[in-house]
């Protein structure tokens, strides 16, 4: 049974939701601007574990 | 994870330009940046293209005057790290495919490769789009991104 000391992870993940929603207003950002940093940051840090064989595939992109 | 390359940043000419000619999210960017611990870099092409358009008047503004270009000069020495640009920079879509069309933009991005910036700071994000290594970011957005106010 829940009680109100319990933390709800449905509430939690609702109110990291508006926080987020409350600092994209703030910061004049788009939801879509810090998904795109966070994936270009994420690729730039494992680029290292894409092979030279893969990277063959992707031939728009310069490594 | 391999080494974070967020800390070394290259600057783009036209935030240089912008720099000294006033514009805000630029100026507010750089100021920023000068206070931070981020390797700061440019390179002598992007010294030379802000040369060409500080002199040169706009619809906006007159051109500067020669002594103010040099004190922009001595003012970037001081606070960014000059890269050279080599002949392997300008001939680097030789070893790379070149996709786009900006080929000014593929020299920039060589040269900031050297030292593996891992970000650049830019108004036109749009000619680095496809280099993987590098995350180009407009002043206001890396100041957005960055800024614990």
């Amino acid at each position: 049974m829940e009680t109100t000391n319990e933390i709800s992870k449905k509430e939690v993940e609702n109110q990291i939701n508006d926080l987020f929603k409350l600092l994209l207003k703030k910061t004049g950002l788009s939801k879509k601007d810090v998904i795109e940093h966070a994936t270009r940051e994420f690729i730039a840090n494992n680029i290292n574990m894409v092979t030279s064989v893969e990277r063959k595939k992707f031939r728009q992109l310069v490594f | 994870m391999s080494e974070n390359l967020s800390y070394h940043l290259y600057i783009d000419t036209n935030v240089l330009i912008n720099y000294f000619t006033g514009q805000t999210d630029d100026v507010n960017c750089l100021n920023f940046l000068f206070k931070r611990t981020e390797k700061l870099y440019t390179s002598t092409l992007a010294l030379v293209q802000m040369v060409t358009q500080l002199q040169n008047k706009t619809s906006k503004r007159k051109p500067f005057k020669k002594e103010k270009i040099f004190e922009c000069l001595d003012f970037i020495r001081q606070k960014i790290t000059i890269l050279e640009v080599s002949e392997d920079d300008v001939f680097y879509f030789k070893k790379k495919t070149f996709v786009g069309n900006d080929i000014e933009d593929f020299i920039h991005y060589s040269i900031s490769k050297k030292i593996s910036c891992g970000k650049i700071i830019t108004n036109d994000t749009g000619h680095f789009l496809n280099f993987v290594g590098i995350e180009a970011l407009e002043p206001y957005k890396y100041l957005a991104l960055k800024k614990k106010k």
